[in-house]
């Protein structure tokens, strides 16, 4: 007995040094798990995809396609790996179906089988390489999975993220099953990742950067401008319209009231609160086997190391809503996130080489599950004419909640200007006159002076508790008002 | 109106006016140089801590600042070759004099405060810049002071004529220096005091260099060495690398690892010149650091910047498809077991490169962001082509693999197939093009262009002296050799090196 004691406090210790738990309550929610990779190998993942039988494929920036299975047991050490492929160009996009890899490299969407069953990829097919590529770095090609029609979207980076030195850049090009090529948008800079809703819109994540004051989620509407036009002039390899040139410097709002095709950010994620480099998008359709968000956005984020939460709605035709930071201490920098529905697992993958990441290591490759248990959160916040409504994951406590001065709102903008990033702006200080809760206690419907068309709205309900007396776990969110329902 | 409500009042016309500088550090810089200043993710990102960047007068970190910095950086001696987002945009001057205030006096820093004023003047005086600034543009404005590679460093120069290594110990020095830039540097044929000493003009010349090197830490070290022609090196009176005879100092540089201790230690190097050119190169590196210190002026040098990871086929080829130099964008690298290498370019449908010996150093792409284009890493480089080998509008379609892993690229050309397959056998490589559907016309492959390719007996040909290609059916049309595409054949080229 005398020994027990010291080896105890010396395992605590050990677990404590093991996790750098920056959230103390996220393991009550959400148990994140590393899954061993191959000893020796440099796994930095790019992009991952589901296949049947609960296995698990991943490609890594290096250029190599690894299959991996027992990533959904409960006893992790025992996954085991197999390399199917090898030489690709640094893949950022994959999917899985029948026996068939489809893959967005770099230079181009090829499709990847193993034609005579010994278990290594051998047909290496071709389906588009018909966008501009000039030898730099910095021109990546991030690959959605196919949408409804079988297309894959592909985000074609600006060249170094500031020119457009070959074609297509700044682009959004589907690629359809026969290999056909779309331009579909115009005005991207330096995406991070490549997704659709749940009523399979198609969504990206767009980096701070010139003409991106903040990092945003937006909303890739075939047809539509997102507001850099550095790629502008490859219009006339299709025959397209010319897309707007902003105005420099000015604002969002002001610019895409002028250019109609020019869609504004649906989230804002402000640079610094809500990370720094925001990646990959997974939607939950997973009918809350990963807790309540159903239909909700996750978005990775590469420098926080982080996973955050977006709830978006549409008003006036257009995409807007609110995110919500969700899961912390990710072991590296995060790329690629994906929701297993069936299951409710969430994978994710990531790398630190060439960009520094609050997770310490150079790669990673990680599950994160539901334990069940809901915390006490702001589940969707909707806008009204006149303020906005709160719902809850569980009832409220009526004294805290119905109290209009424990919340406290700031509103911004940012310059859209052609130099990198911008400060916050035209600040504005909505006030909240009214907290009314619903009869079933789950919602709050705030009532506003002073809302602003365009500006990102933060809202702080840290005073408020649920009815058990919690607060909640994270009670920021920034809601990015487009348009006011009338 | 209380203190506090004129806080609020002012905080309202500028909410952004945070002037913590240690937030706003955390905020906005620590994600890359770190919560401690010492470089993000075990020191990948450049250090702030004790950084001369940041020392002396605060304008050249203000600039960084400003607008960014892009390309190679060296930072205590560690070369880093990443971005710096520009921050003029987004940070108000006062925030930058915050933030820089607060690095310049953290972590052991100890340079003076910076003011909202002193970033107001540079930001207008620099208002037209649009690019990030380079390493050397801003050392040019703003000199670091340079720690000195070598102290006390004395040279003596020898002429004569040899024509083998001379025993340095049993010649007189025609003269003997002070080098007070502490680094060796071969003559710009300087003359002594007095002397109108030109280097012998059909002599040789010799030079011995004696200095202090000071180490870091105790540990390995490596050491480089070039030299045309030759010399040696030596630690505390110990050889430790030699080259002997005559060369060209481009590969014959020598690489050795020692154990030293810290502190000062007495270093001599001894070069001699037989013929033809002059050059020497020597640089150490704490092992397992990518970053060399040269000793010498000259620093451009096959040594290189990022750790080597050689790729080399075992029992089948292997496929690097990434950016290789002098072929286009669009490369697939294949290296066969058996050091015979190619890079297909799906820009041009054509294997542009072929080499022997080692494959490629993937290092370049797989460090840090991997900017810039890497070469073959081996020997007998021939690029067979320069343009596309087939008409602009036929289509790359993709790869297949054999059982053995040996490629066979995919071409589509209207209703003309190509299957361009590969694989070797010793010293060369043996290339397979078979051909079906349909031809409209004549269409002809180029096998060989913008390298001197003559005909040296039936079906084979000298291309640029380092290869023999053999093939059937060929013709030399305008310099270039072509081969006819016609359905239904198929058409075997070797390549054999010589």
């Amino acid at each position: 007995m005398r020994l027990l004691i010291p080896l105890l406090f010396t395992t605590t210790l050990t677990h404590a040094l093991a996790a750098p738990a920056y959230d103390p309550h996220q393991a009550e929610y959400y148990l994140r798990e590393e899954i061993p990779l191959p000893p020796g190998e440099v796994m930095e993942l790019g992009s991952i995809a589901l296949m049947p039988d609960q296995k698990v494929a991943v490609t890594t920036r290096r250029g190599d396609l690894w299959i991996c299975s027992g990533a959904y047991e409960k006893d992790l050490s025992k996954v085991t790996w197999k390399r199917f492929a090898q030489g690709l160009h640094e893949p950022l996009g994959m999917s899985f179906k029948d026996g068939t890899f489809t893959l967005t490299q770099r230079p181009e969407v090829t499709r990847i089988r193993d034609s005579d069953g010994d278990g290594l990829a051998d047909t290496f097919e071709t389906l588009n390489n018909s966008w501009g590529s000039s030898a730099d770095y910095h021109e990546y090609a991030f690959g959605s999975v196919p949408d409804k029609n079988g297309d894959i979207w592909v985000a074609l980076c600006l060249t170094g993220s500031a020119a457009a030195k070959s074609d297509w850049r700044g682009w959004c090009m589907r690629i359809t099953p026969k290999g056909e090529i779309i331009p579909t948008c115009s005005g991207l800079r330096s995406p991070g990742g490549i997704g659709f809703n749940s009523v399979g819109d198609t969504f990206y994540t767009d980096n701070q950067g010139l003409w991106n004051g903040s990092s945003s989620l937006k909303w890739l509407k075939p047809g539509s401008f997102q507001g850099n036009p550095t790629g502008n002039k490859y219009h006339t390899l299709a025959n397209l319209p010319a897309p707007p040139e902003p105005a420099d410097p000015s604002r969002v709002l002001a610019e895409r009231l002028k250019h109609p095709e020019f869609i504004p950010p649906a989230v804002v994620l402000p640079h610094g609160q809500v990370g720094h480099s925001p990646t990959g998008i997974a939607c939950d359709m997973s009918g809350g086997k990963f807790g309540p968000w159903t239909n909700q956005l996750y978005l990775g984020e590469q420098t926080y190391s982080q996973v955050q939460r977006v709830f978006l709605e549409q008003v006036n035709g257009l995409y807007q809503g609110a995110v919500f930071l969700m899961l912390d201490a990710f072991e590296a920098g995060l790329i690629p996130i994906v929701l297993d529905q069936k299951d409710g697992t969430l994978f994710t993958g990531g790398s630190n080489r060439g960009w520094a990441s609050r997770g310490t290591k150079p790669f990673t490759f990680e599950r994160v599950r539901w334990t069940g248990k809901t915390p006490f959160e702001i589940l969707t916040m909707s806008a009204n004419s006149d303020g906005f409504t709160l719902k809850f994951t569980e009832p409220v406590d009526p004294a805290t909640a119905g109290n209009p001065a424990n919340y406290a709102m700031k509103a911004w903008t940012y310059i859209l200007q052609h130099t990198y990033g911008s400060p916050e702006v035209d600040q504005a200080t909505p006030q909240i006159t009214k907290a009314t809760v619903s009869p079933d206690k789950t919602s709050v419907r705030l009532t506003i002076t002073g809302l602003v068309r365009g500006h990102v709205h933060h809202l702080d309900s840290s005073k408020i508790t649920s009815a058990a007396g919690q607060p909640l776990w994270h009670p920021d969110a920034w809601y990015t008002l487009n348009e006011i329902p009338k | 109106m209380s203190y506090r409500h004129l806080l609020a009042f002012f905080s309202l016309l500028a909410p952004a006016l945070a002037q913590d500088g240690g937030q706003l550090y955390t905020l906005t810089c620590s994600a890359c140089h770190g919560a401690d200043g010492k470089g993000a993710a075990n020191g990948t990102f450049p250090p702030l801590a004790l950084s001369p960047y940041l020392a002396g007068e605060p304008d050249r970190a203000i600039k960084i600042v400003l607008h960014g910095l892009n390309g190679p950086v060296n930072v205590l001696g560690k070369t880093y070759n990443l971005e710096m987002p520009p921050q003029g945009a987004a940070m108000q001057d006062e925030n930058i004099a915050a933030v820089l205030t607060y690095v310049r006096s953290a972590w052991g820093n100890t340079a003076g405060p910076v003011t909202a004023d002193q970033v107001k003047k540079i930001r207008a005086a620099t208002s037209s810049r649009s690019e990030h600034w380079t390493a050397p543009e801003l050392l040019k404005l703003h000199p670091i002071q340079e720690i000195k590679p070598l102290t006390n460093l004395l040279s003596f120069t020898y002429t004569g004529n040899w024509t083998a290594a001379p025993d340095f110990a049993k010649l007189k020095p025609a003269a003997a220096e002070e080098e007070p830039t502490g680094r060796i540097a071969l003559p710009k044929i300087k003359a002594p005091k007095g002397k109108d000493v030109s280097p012998p003009a059909s002599g040789n010349l010799g030079m011995v260099w004696e200095g202090t090197l000071t180490l870091p830490t105790t540990g390995d070290y490596e050491f480089l060495f070039g030299a045309d022609d030759g010399g040696s090196i030596l630690l505390d009176g110990k050889l430790i690398t030699q080259i002997t005879g005559a060369g060209p100092l481009k590969g014959r540089e020598k690489q050795v690892i020692i154990p030293a201790s810290a502190g000062p230690h007495k270093f001599r190097a001894e070069y001699y010149d037989l013929l033809g050119l002059k050059a020497l190169q020597i640089a150490w590196r704490q092992k397992s650091q990518k970053e060399w210190n040269f000793l010498t002026e000259e620093t451009k040098s096959a040594a290189k910047v990022w750790p080597p990871i050689i790729l080399k086929p075992t029992e089948r080829p292997i496929i690097y498809r990434n950016f290789i130099e002098k072929t286009s964008p669009r490369a697939i690298g294949v290296g066969f077991p058996g050091e015979v290498n190619l890079a297909y370019s799906v820009d041009n449908l054509a294997p542009e490169l072929i080499w022997t010996g080692a494959f490629i150093d993937a290092g370049h792409h797989w460090t840090d962001r991997g900017i810039g284009n890497e070469p073959p890493a081996g020997l007998k480089v021939v690029k067979l082509t320069t343009a596309p080998a087939l008409d602009k509008a036929a289509k790359f379609r993709g790869y297949k693999l054999d059982p053995a892993g040996n490629p066979s690229f995919s071409v589509q050309f209207g209703e003309l197939s190509l299957l361009d397959g590969y694989t070797t056998s010793t010293s060369s490589l043996i290339r397979s093009l078979k051909v079906s559907g349909k031809s409209s016309g004549s269409t002809v492959l180029t096998l060989v262009d913008g390298v001197a390719v003559t005909a040296t007996g039936p079906d084979t040909f000298d291309v640029g002296g380092l290869v023999t290609l053999t093939a059937k059916s060929t013709k030399i049309l305008d310099g270039k050799l072509v081969l006819p595409l016609v359905p239904g054949t198929t058409t075997e080229i070797r390549y054999l090196w010589k």
